[in-house]
């Protein structure tokens, strides 16, 4: 009795700081914006209770529902961008020999920088009048002239999501490169002697046994994207007319441009609602809770 | 025994967490050690030169055997709104501000800045500073914040390309028609493939401070405005739809300017002058430091907005200096700005770098008198036009998503004016 009472003891010990952390800097601040969302929020002064007029605000603000829909085609368009590639490296780059773990390196490299550094560079690559995407395509004789790849709606999606797949797609591919290395070498060779074909082997062995750890990099990677902010507001500043504008973006603009702060707060916290819910979603449609 | 493990663990624990606490917060009075005024006042600025300053007057206060210092915090632009209303609502809001004059208005109307009314007319320099701009730090007669770093908007071109052209590099572009002859002059078709390698103009810009600050000098100075002397928006006019048009038609109808620099950053137009594809763009003073170290060869003038039916007009922007309402020293953070404006402060930090300084009676100092486009920026600031709102920033939006719309010819001229005219009173009121 006295042995268990003692670990506990030092098991709280060691979680403190933890706790600590969390409780500062996520759950305390999470607490305040809940309140903040009630208030009509004023940076000096008393700050009045108005109830879930923001929350009515934010419900029958176009605006709201325009960022909501660009973010969710921005996910729509980005996510297969991200995961095929990975999916498809990672099967290629699997077993470990010098060759792979420098091409896995080599992929990897540019999940280690900034998402600002990583659109600095991008948008001068698109640039369109000293590009060098433009400058290679029209030597090639691809393009007669420089096309403006920020500036339409669509394209502007798609070649900000060319960006964040070269970014991100390497941390995915590192988790299921993880998840394929822990799939047991006797598994395949059971496999090859009852005589499965290489798809057989894929869809019947690989894709069953990681599935928990491709759920994971597809929330981590969902959750990711409809949090976007950085890329936009740098490589397009949410135009052209707002078409990029994302949730995050209109939450920025709503507590610093327009200094409404309980209305972004409270923005803040029915976007945290729909994401709590997605990555459910996720996890009871992954069979997270069947296991 | 293993009692007493977990409460020394548990007592390592909370002292070190004691201090660490402790640590931080003592940490500002401790650096400026003992003494009668041991005071250390807190900076910010989104330039480094005021860092200089800080340096230069710690540097003051050591030689002099007093213990008074002050901090510099570099605040990043897109930062300054954001960290100063965090800094205000946590009540730890720095003793001296720099901010971007445009945000003057709501933040004294918050009661964000101390009044300083008196300290300013005891001032010897105050009438050398440009009231236009002091107007923004103002407010019912009061003075709360002063001009301190000043930027102003206009062309920069290249005298080179001129002469290849056939211009008088001294003669840049006086009116509106002017402009389109010159940039028709300008755009060249090197290699003759159809596209323009060099583009006699340029427009703005990816964001709506840049539409601010280079656009509305040209509805100005076609005699329009955004707000009347009344705060009402009068920016739906004949005056600003022609301004707009004529941009729209420098880039689609004469073809002297990219259709895509309606998305371009400053970034952008400055990179394209100096690489010589580009005869004159929207600058600043700003960019001739820039300019002299790029491009040590590049022959530059810098000349106002060509003007439409009205007189010249430049964006009188920069930062004005104050001193907020949560300083608990404002006496030594008067003291501080006293040194900050004076002679040695500002030529030094300031004139060196070839930043625009406040006092005009400081001008003939040595580090502009080498630089002659430097000169012409006396004359300049007569031309100095500044917005009033309280709600600078809520204006951004409409001026962004109506003004590019139009020149990326997405929306109509004449409707994207009355909209922005529309959403922006909407916005005011």
């Amino acid at each position: 009795m006295i042995q268990k009472h003692r670990l506990n003891l030092s098991g709280i010990v060691f979680a403190i700081p933890a706790v600590a952390l969390v409780g500062t800097f996520f759950l305390y601040p999470l607490i305040r914006v809940g309140v903040m969302s009630l208030q009509h929020y004023s940076v000096l002064g008393e700050n009045a209770f108005v109830g879930l007029s923001n929350y009515r605000a934010t419900l029958t603000d176009g605006e709201f529902w325009a960022s909501l829909w660009n973010t969710v085609i921005y996910t729509a368009i980005v996510t297969p961008m991200i995961f095929l590639p990975a999916f498809f490296v990672a099967i290629l780059l699997s077993s470990t020999s010098s060759t792979t773990v420098f091409l896995r390196t080599v992929f990897f490299v540019p999940v280690a920088i900034s998402f600002v550094a990583a659109s600095y560079i991008w948008i001068w690559i698109y640039q369109d009048s000293y590009g060098v995407l433009n400058y290679v395509l029209m030597k090639a004789g691809v393009l007669a002239s420089p096309v403006h790849w920020l500036g339409r709606t669509w394209l502007a999606r798609l070649m900000v999501s060319l960006m964040i797949s070269w970014k991100t797609f390497g941390l995915s591919m590192i988790i299921i490169v993880a998840g394929l290395q822990g799939i047991p070498a006797e598994v395949y060779e059971a496999a090859d002697i009852d005589g499965a074909s290489p798809w057989q082997r894929l869809s019947r062995i690989t894709l069953p046994l990681i599935r928990p750890t491709l759920l994971l990099a597809l929330i981590l990677s969902l959750a990711g994207s409809f949090k976007a902010f950085d890329q936009f507001v740098i490589m397009t500043s949410g135009g052209p007319m707002r078409s990029t504008q994302t949730v995050v973006m209109y939450i920025n603009k709503l507590g610093f441009e327009r200094y409404d702060l309980g209305h972004g707060a409270a923005v803040s916290v029915m976007f945290l609602i729909l994401l709590l819910s997605l990555s459910y979603q996720q996890l009871r449609l992954g069979g997270y809770f069947d296991e | 025994m293993k009692v007493g493990k977990t409460s020394i663990t548990l007592g390592m624990l909370l002292t070190a967490t004691l201090l660490f606490a402790g640590g931080t917060q003592e940490s500002g009075a401790a650096d400026a050690g003992g003494g009668q005024d041991a005071v250390t006042i807190r900076v910010w600025d989104r330039v480094q030169e005021m860092g200089d300053v800080v340096a230069m007057f710690n540097d003051k206060m050591e030689s002099e055997g007093r213990s008074l210092r002050a901090e510099f915090e570099l605040i990043p632009y897109e930062q300054q709104v954001p960290k100063f209303m965090s800094a205000l609502s946590a009540g730890t809001a720095p003793d001296v501000y720099s901010l971007d004059l445009v945000q003057y208005p709501y933040f004294i109307s918050i009661g964000a800045f101390l009044d300083i009314t008196d300290r300013f007319n005891a001032l010897p320099f105050k009438d050398e500073l440009p009231a236009g701009i002091l107007r923004l730090g103002s407010m019912d007669g009061r003075v709360y914040a002063m001009p301190y770093e000043i930027d102003v908007s206009h062309i920069l071109y290249n005298k080179q390309m001129f002469r290849d052209a056939g211009l008088d590099p001294d003669q840049p572009p006086r009116t509106w028609d002017e402009m389109i002859e010159y940039s028709q002059a300008l755009t060249v078709d090197r290699d003759g493939d159809g596209n323009n390698d060099q583009w006699g103009f340029a427009l703005v810009g990816q964001t709506a401070g840049e539409y601010m600050f280079w656009f509305m000098p040209f509805v100005w100075n076609n005699g329009g405005r955004m707000f009347d002397d009344q705060g009402q928006v009068v920016f739906d006019s004949p005056e600003t739809r022609e301004a707009l048009q004529f941009w729209y038609d420098l880039a689609h109808t004469y073809n002297v300017a990219p259709v895509s620099s309606a998305q371009w950053s400053p970034g952008d137009r400055y990179n394209a002058f100096v690489a010589g594809n580009l005869a004159m763009f929207l600058g600043g003073n700003f960019n001739i430091t820039s300019i002299l170290e790029d491009a040590p060869d590049l022959d530059f003038g810098v000349a106002l907005m060509p003007r439409g039916r009205g007189d010249y007009a430049t964006f009188g922007g920069g930062n004005l200096v104050g001193i907020t309402t949560q300083s608990e020293h404002p006496d030594e953070a008067w003291e501080f700005l006293q040194f900050a404006y004076s002679e040695d402060a500002l030529v030094e930090a300031y004139g060196r770098r070839m930043a625009l300084i406040p006092r005009r009676d400081l001008y003939d100092n040595e580090y502009y008198r080498q630089i002659p486009q430097m000169r012409q920026y006396a004359e300049f600031l007569n031309y100095a036009v500044t917005p009033y709102t309280f709600n600078y920033n809520q204006i951004y939006d409409p001026v962004i998503y109506n003004l590019q719309g139009a020149l990326l010819g997405d929306i109509p001229v004449d409707d994207a004016v009355a909209t922005a005219a529309d959403e922006i009173s909407k916005l005011v009121e």
